[in-house]
């Protein structure tokens, strides 16, 4: 659909000036997002290497403390700080999200530009594969790669990376069919361009804005999956800091100690909605750029 | 026009080199171009045969829908799915081709195309000076610097002003001319022999038109290219091209220099044409061609015209296509001053002998 948006755009007269509102409009988007990412990042680094805070400091002295200017977060069962915990977290938990679909983005879009590039016998096989990967639960599924590898991240990668394909190679897949009918898409083959070049070339940039709008949400999708495998024993393992295995374990603490679920909630969906505004910026960025 | 026997000469002899030994740059022979779909075979180009000596154009017309643009693609092996291009061959330069895949070995070199819709065959997320360098790079393999050095010699020879500081700018900052223009200096980038233009002017203004179309005959002089000049407006065909192939439901039902067609059209189709065309001076309105073009996938045995041919008779279903196409006029029912012929083909051959 975007791509139709950004070609009808192509022609009308008023582009340029709105295109100018809505880049500027959208330039805070992308700021605050990545200003959001890298306050998250930069605390986990600074956590991570300078040692303030050690995530794993059991204190059953002070088990179940409210938040305090000492521990902004409070402290979970085990007394040990729950935003030390959070923010230590935060670089395992980027990680699997980050690697779990920048994987799968650019498998996902090869396979989708070449099925519905060529269609046909390749486009039929592929997408069977993808539908029968996306048929399965998706926490099957994963809990199935998990068996494979053993328990622990390396079977987490895996699952989170096959079971993120399918959505990126039908949103390719479908966005190339439209493009293939367009005029220039013919020109580029009376050329005697290669399909190579073609499908790499010049569908390619047409193709990416979609996938990066979705990435954001595949992202902390996985994450949530992460947290929830953590939950059911299979990813991370204890004690291991990350955010799902702390807000599962905060659960049979809600009534009484409300924080320790919830502040690291609230603290996932801003990391998160730092992605959504990272992924909606880059794309209006592009967008601005191919006009 | 006054070389006009020599030319009669080339238009109907096509797979033989003309009496003055120059053999045509194009040659289409006994094209033949299927759709296969549920409803059964659709014939969109049958037994389609023409030729383009050096540095002439042919214009080819009809209604939508009558196999014109099918042919052209046929010619760059760019038959859209399911269509396939069952029998024939295609001449470039004397070598002769029998299918898409070798035919799509051209493309770009011998053989280029520009589109009726400027606005949408460029791509818009490259500028045009990344675009027309892409050409020279990939089909001529030029360093980037002399691409870029050529592609803005390019782009001046085709008109557009201020060409370098044009290189940077992205389609939609142009307009549909110089859009077109932006298209045909890709085109033309490798020197092509022969130049397919699927209605490049329909999309644009008069004025711009007749300007897309003096820079083709201005390149064509330079480079002695042949032209193959898809459209439905005759007007065009009469001022720019110096043959015509006038096309229904897939068949070619006449061929002819452009002043053999104008000032005396045979086919019923082709006059039906001339008449429905608008005239300044005219004292009536032109003359409606009555119905649609036939559904190709439902076509019957004989003449496709003969629904709507205001000349109709009893023997036109049982004419054979196939054998009327090899000749100058489809229809075996007018000889050259009208008369009726009576065995098939004959009436063509005679048409042959008065033309030469």
């Amino acid at each position: 659909m975007s791509t139709a948006v950004a070609l009808q755009d192509v022609g009308l007269p008023g582009a340029t000036v709105d295109g100018g509102q809505s880049r500027r409009g959208l330039g805070v988007a992308l700021w605050a997002g990545i200003a959001i990412i890298a306050v998250a990042v930069l605390a986990t680094v600074f956590v991570r290497i300078t040692g303030v805070g050690n995530p794993d400091q059991l204190s059953l002295v002070k088990a179940l403390e409210a938040p305090s200017l000492s521990h902004p977060f409070g402290t979970d069962a085990l007394g040990r700080d729950v935003f030390v915990r959070t923010v230590y977290a935060t670089g395992l938990d980027l990680q699997v999200g980050l690697v779990t679909t920048i994987v799968p983005l650019v498998i996902g879009m090869v396979l989708g530009l070449v099925s519905g590039f060529f269609g046909g016998w390749v486009d039929a096989v592929v997408m069977r594969v993808m539908d029968a990967l996306l048929a399965f639960p998706f926490i099957v599924l994963i809990i199935a790669f998990v068996t494979i590898f053993g328990v622990g991240l390396t079977g987490v990668y895996v699952g989170l990376t096959i079971a993120s394909l399918p959505v990126f190679a039908r949103l390719t897949r479908g966005e190339m069919l439209v493009l293939r009918e367009q005029q220039f898409m013919m020109a580029s083959r009376t050329l005697g361009y290669s399909n190579r070049r073609i499908i790499f070339k010049h569908a390619l940039p047409h193709l990416i804005r979609p996938n990066l709008i979705y990435s954001p949400s595949n992202m902390l999708g996985n994450v949530l999956t992460l947290a929830a495998l953590s939950y059911l024993g299979l990813g991370a393992q204890p004690p291991t800091p990350e955010w799902g295995a702390i807000i599962a374990g905060g659960q049979d603490y809600l009534l009484t100690s409300w924080w320790i679920s919830t502040l690291p909630g609230i603290f996932v969906v801003i990391v998160g909605i730092g992605f959504s505004l990272t992924g909606e910026g880059l794309a209006e960025l592009l967008r601005a750029r191919t006009g | 026009m006054s070389e006009m026997p020599h030319m009669q000469t080339e238009t109907t002899s096509t797979d033989l080199p003309t009496a003055t030994g120059e053999a045509p740059i194009l040659a289409v022979e006994g094209l033949r171009v299927e759709f296969s779909s549920d409803q059964g075979v659709v014939r969109a180009a049958t037994n389609v045969r023409f030729s383009v000596p050096h540095g002439r154009t042919l214009g080819i017309v009809g209604e939508s829908g009558c196999g014109k643009s099918v042919t052209l693609r046929a010619l760059c092996g760019l038959v859209p799915e399911p269509g396939r291009i069952v029998a024939g061959t295609v001449e470039v330069e004397g070598v002769r081709y029998h299918s898409g895949k070798e035919l799509a070995s051209l493309r770009g070199e011998k053989l280029s195309m520009i589109f009726q819709d400027p606005a949408s065959s460029l791509n818009p997320v490259h500028t045009i000076g990344a675009q027309v360098s892409e050409v020279l790079r990939v089909k001529l393999g030029h360093s980037r610097r002399v691409a870029r050095a050529e592609a803005i010699d390019l782009l001046g020879h085709v008109g557009i002003p201020e060409p370098a500081r044009r290189m940077a700018a992205y389609p939609h900052e142009l307009s549909g001319g110089m859009r077109q223009r932006v298209m045909i200096a890709m085109a033309i980038a490798c020197r092509p022999r022969v130049l397919l233009a699927d209605e490049p002017t329909t999309a644009l203004d008069v004025t711009t038109q007749e300007q897309i179309l003096k820079l083709l005959l201005r390149l064509q002089d330079e480079s002695g290219m042949a032209i193959v000049l898809v459209t439905h407006d005759l007007g065009v065909i009469e001022e720019f091209c110096d043959e015509v192939a006038v096309m229904y439901a897939g068949y070619v039902v006449e061929r002819g220099s452009i002043e053999e067609l104008v000032s005396s059209p045979k086919h019923p189709y082709t006059r039906g044409l001339m008449a429905a065309m608008p005239q300044i001076d005219a004292k009536s309105l032109p003359e409606v061609i009555v119905g649609q073009p036939p559904d190709l996938a439902t076509l019957l045995p004989g003449c496709p015209y003969a629904p709507r041919c205001p000349q109709v008779r009893e023997e036109c279903p049982q004419v054979d296509m196939e054998a009327m196409t090899v000749t100058r006029c489809a229809c075996p029912f007018v000889g050259p001053s009208g008369e009726e012929a009576a065995i098939l083909g004959v009436a063509s051959r005679e048409d042959e002998k008065a033309g030469l």
